[in-house]
């Protein structure tokens, strides 16, 4: 315990100097920029501006880098709620319920409420990162690719908690969303499938193109056919902050959420992306009354946003302990480190000390100034909303665009957007929903290269996810999550037969 | 024969996409190698999740036979179209003259999809937006993406 | 074994213009932002910037085992504004792996100069049952149906040395693939998979925490690896004229401009002057496609001999016009980085 104390000290006085201050400030503010902004991410953003850290002394650009990077997730949520396009994956969620909070003029409150929950998931990260590390980390080696495909196939029937209307019909998404993850160059054996000979999908749907498709564009597709006065903002803009209820209401699931996204986080191998979809299908299951979420339930925006946060920072122990990356902005970390001269191993935490320690200590700092930045943008936010939809919507086809182009300078991309979005407002015609889709879409490449490599190692033999505890547990948790979740629709069909017999 | 009734058109239509869909995959992974349940090659999954689409299409279909559903609606494809051509629009004039022009002709366009739309506000509207982007994204975040490219005459 | 041998081809084929470059210069890196080759780039470029006197914009366009990002440099206007930072796989495995490749890594491009290059390390799973070399290749002749072997996927560095070692050594282990070394190096440290080739540069820190254990070096002795062999670099220039020229001695000094700064003095890489030597790659090119198809990768003896040729023929050329004399100036990057990194740019049909 003295040990905590005395290395987070270390830590504290590493951080708290003006110089990595300051450095810590621009990185949230641009990471929070480009979370804001759609299709740019913080991959990119971090590669544009690793040139301008080479100056920098290694902590002081891995502070503001690190900054950058949960700044975008703050960001990411902002728009989710605001507009209702996903900066990130990990705001999918969010757009479900933060939305409608959004069109009911609460917006302040979910915003409000992202912003602290993500500030609680935050403290308590770093305190897991700086006490659990080592521990946890070990935990996570545990998993090979038994356990991960074991852990998606549970994390896909979250999937179906999430339907707001027919569950078939969200199952029929889930399902298209794994096929589309398989466009693409096979990992395995290089075939292309599915591809027609078209270039820039040989690697894949990129997420933003389908993020931006379905739920930028289609959403404004959506918006001016339905109803031509409707803008995003309905009514009265209520209280910029949430009320006391609200924060009475959103406590446990910000807890919750935060214990959910830290250990999915560790996970090497991108199982932060898991913690929203994770928290929310826990919120709704165990809410007195689940037919509030999707309509504009406040847990729905309070866990995911905590799960979110937490995750994002508990990803930095497979790299801080490991030297492993687990995501792709995990390995830009590693590039970053490198060209710095530290190289990431196991042997960071002790040969660097100072360095390690300090960035955990600005992570804590971090959040602390997305707090500070945040709350009172809200208002300028909010009033944003104000402007005439018959003006905004234009800027957002437009930023979207932008965003689009940015991610791989692909026309390519562009066009394969549209046409991702004429498919999308299709589909919401019919009745299907987004949300689904691109959970599938996310989970379907990482269950599908676990599946086949755990199949591949145990050369052929199934019984090795039943034989693995951990695979067998978790493929028994999504089992029991799918009964659950389905069981109810089942009940009231049969009562809708009886009643209309 | 009686008559079967559709009583939700609405799911006999997603139904019949759905349908459309797993066919069309299946049909696109045909040339790869399906492999046994215990070595998936390449296009294994594909198959596999073509299958249960085409399902969750039946039963749809199916369902929209036995149980009253939603109608189809009134599918407006004007505004939709409009926007989706301010996209292309924009993909294609991106590279060649530049987001200077990109982006107040995607708006422009974008723009016509809506009856409200005041042409003179929104063209002086699109103008500001287009600066502020190559303000935010090329200045400030550094991203390569062109701003005015007039092929043999200069290159921003 | 050799070392990797990351090829610049950069093509500049351009008449002497007088002021060289007058706009930013595009130089792609083929391959995700954060990984080796992007460092590199990022690294060469800015110093090349500062040389230069105008800006080198990195564009990073992964995909396709570094062949989209080379198709696009190919495909670029051959007027010394894009340059491309390609490697072994690029433009040695590219057109062996890849069928109907839209580059042609020999007619394409021309090089300017090598960057750095990296020795593999061959390690295994902390528990592997060998205690050297020796054994190691023993064990795995007589076991290697059973065992896993992880690669970052077809035609990547780690891809194609271990299929160079299993066709050496007669081993047919189950080849496991990753997306990226990060994951395979992951599940390899867990004991997932037990054993595979990969650069010097990501496995170090782990060799050093006792987490995985290392077995052979190609090409020589790796100093932060007792016991193992690491070979010196080298960087040969051309002595094309003009623009080429000038790109090469910005390649060349920016290669070295960058001192790492924990690197500790080594002895120097020289470089070394070769009239119109390519960089082993194209050689590598050559034999790729020549060479007997092994299983799934075609990296056959006589690329590596190739290979070699052309490394002994630089290395026999010690002095020649644009040699720079400072023999104790390590390489451009640091220790950690040295492997060749390739700047290519389009080369200009008809010249």
């Amino acid at each position: 315990m003295s040990l905590l104390l005395s290395n987070l000290s270390l830590g504290f006085s590493v951080a708290f100097t003006l110089h990595n201050l300051a450095l810590c400030f621009v990185g949230c503010l641009v990471g929070t920029l480009i979370g804001v902004l759609p299709g740019i991410g913080p991959i990119a953003t971090i590669t544009m501006l690793l040139p301008i850290t080479f100056g920098l002394p290694p902590v002081g650009a891995l502070i503001m880098l690190a900054g950058i990077y949960y700044g975008a997730q703050y960001g990411g949520s902002t728009t989710a709620i605001l507009v209702n396009i996903p900066g990130e994956v990990t705001s999918v969620v969010t757009t479900l319920d933060g939305h409608q909070m959004a069109r009911q003029g609460r917006a302040g409150a979910a915003l409000g409420i992202a912003a602290l929950g993500s500030f609680f998931a935050g403290c308590v990260a770093t305190l897991i990162i700086a006490g659990l590390a080592v521990p946890l980390t070990r935990l996570a080696l545990l998993f090979g690719p038994a356990e991960y495909a074991a852990l998606m196939t549970a994390g896909l029937a979250f999937a179906v908690v999430l339907a707001r209307g027919s569950i078939l019909k969200s199952i029929a998404m889930v399902v298209l969303g794994l096929l589309l993850s398989t466009v693409g160059n096979d990992l395995e054996t290089g075939a292309e499938r599915m591809t027609f000979g078209v270039s820039s999908l040989s690697d894949g749907i990129d997420f933003a193109v389908l993020a931006m498709g379905l739920f930028g564009f289609a959403e404004v597709m959506r918006n001016l056919t339905v109803d031509q006065a409707r803008g995003v903002v309905h009514g009265k803009i209520g209280n910029l902050l949430p009320s006391r209820a609200e924060l009475r209401q959103s406590a446990g699931p910000v807890v919750r959420g935060t214990l959910v996204g830290a250990i999915l986080g560790i996970l090497p191998g991108n199982g932060a992306v898991l913690g929203p979809f994770a928290s929310y299908a826990l919120e709704k299951k165990i809410a007195r009354d689940p037919g509030r979420f999707g309509q504009g339930a406040i847990e729905g925006v309070a866990g995911p946003e905590s799960a979110n946060n937490a995750g994002a920072q508990t990803s930095f122990i497979p790299l801080l302990t490991l030297g492993i990356p687990p995501n792709a902005v995990m390995a830009l970390m590693v590039g970053a480190m490198t060209i710095h001269g530290i190289v990431p191993g196991p042997l960071v935490m002790t040969r660097n000390a100072s360095l390690f320690w300090g960035v955990i200590a600005s992570m804590w700092l971090g959040n602390l100034m997305l707090l500070v930045i945040n709350l009172p943008l809200i208002g300028a936010w909010v009033r944003l909303l104000k402007v005439p939809y018959r003006l905004m919507y234009p800027a957002i086809v437009l930023v979207c665009c932008v965003g689009i182009y940015s991610v791989n300078n692909s026309p390519g991309d562009v066009l394969l957007t549209s046409g991702v979005a004429l498919f999308g407002y299709a589909a919401s015609r019919l009745g299907f929903e987004s949300a689904p889709l691109l959970l599938g879409f996310v989970l379907g490449r990482l269950l599908e290269e676990n599946l086949r490599r755990a199949l591949a190692i145990s050369r052929g033999d199934l019984s090795v996810f039943i034989h693995r505890p951990v695979s067998a547990w978790l493929l028994l948790t999504g089992v029991v999550v799918l009964v659950v979740a389905v069981l109810p629709a089942i009940r009231t069909r049969r009562e809708q037969v009886f009643v209309e017999e | 024969m009686s008559r079967v009734r559709v009583r939700a058109p609405q799911d006999l239509v997603a139904g019949a996409s759905l349908l459309a869909i797993a066919v069309f995959a299946i049909w696109a992974s045909a040339p790869l190698s399906g492999g046994r349940l215990g070595a998936p090659g390449p296009g294994f999954l594909p198959r596999v999740l073509a299958i249960l689409l085409g399902l969750c299409g039946v039963a749809l279909v199916g369902r929209s036979l036995v149980r009253s559903g939603e109608a189809l609606g009134r599918w407006s494809w004007r505004g939709p179209g409009l926007i989706a051509l301010a996209v292309v629009a924009f993909a294609l004039t991106i590279r060649v003259p530049g987001l200077a022009v990109a982006g107040p002709l995607a708006m422009l366009v974008a723009g016509a999809a809506s009856p409200e739309t005041r042409w003179r506000e929104l063209a002086i509207f699109s103008l500001g937006t287009t600066a502020v982007c190559i303000a935010l994204f090329r200045s400030l975040l550094h991203l390569p993406i062109p701003v005015l490219v007039l092929p043999g005459l200069f290159t921003l | 074994m050799r070392p990797s041998l990351f090829v610049l081809a950069v093509v500049l084929a351009l008449p002497v213009r007088a002021a060289y470059p007058e706009r930013p210069i595009t130089l792609i890196v083929p391959f995700a932002a954060g990984g080796p080759t992007d460092v590199v780039a990022r690294i060469v470029g800015e110093h090349m910037s500062r040389t230069l006197g105008q800006q080198i914009v990195v564009e990073n366009v992964a995909g396709a085992g570094g062949t989209t990002g080379s198709t696009r440099a190919a495909q670029a206007a051959p007027d010394g504004y894009t340059l491309e930072m390609g490697h072994m796989g690029t433009h040695g495995a590219a057109p062996a792996v890849y069928p109907d490749l839209k580059y042609d890594p020999l007619k394409s491009f021309q090089p300017i100069g090598m960057a750095a290059g990296t020795p593999i390390l061959i390690v295994a799973k902390k528990s592997f049952p060998a205690k050297d070399l020796k054994e190691f290749v023993a064990y795995v002749k007589a076991n290697s149906e059973k065992l896993n072997e992880a690669h970052a996927g077809v035609g990547s560095v780690s891809y194609t040395t271990c299929a160079l070692f299993n066709s050496l050594v007669g081993a047919k282990p189950t080849r496991v693939v990753y997306r990226g070394t990060g994951p395979a190096l992951n599940d390899l440290v867990s004991g997932q998979v037990d054993y595979m080739c990969d650069q010097i540069v990501n496995l170090v820190p782990q060799i050093q925490a006792g987490t995985i254990k290392a077995y052979g070096v190609e090409g020589g002795r790796a100093p932060r690896v007792p016991g193992l062999g690491m070979e010196r670099h080298l960087c040969p220039e051309g002595n094309a004229s003009g623009d080429r020229q000038e790109a090469q001695r910005c390649a060349h000094q920016g290669a070295r401009g960058r001192e790492h700064p924990q690197a500790p003095a080594r002895p120097g890489g020289r470089p070394l002057g070769q009239g119109g030597a390519d960089p082993g790659g194209p050689g590598e090119a050559r034999g790729a496609r020549g060479g007997p198809l092994e299983e799934g990768s075609r990296l056959s003896g006589q690329g590596r001999r190739a290979g070699e040729v052309k490394m002994r023929r630089a290395r026999r050329s010690a002095s020649g016009p644009r040699v720079r004399p400072q023999a104790r100036q390590p390489l451009s990057c640091s220790r950690w980085w040295r492997r060749s990194c390739c700047i290519c740019s389009r080369r200009r049909s008809g010249t």
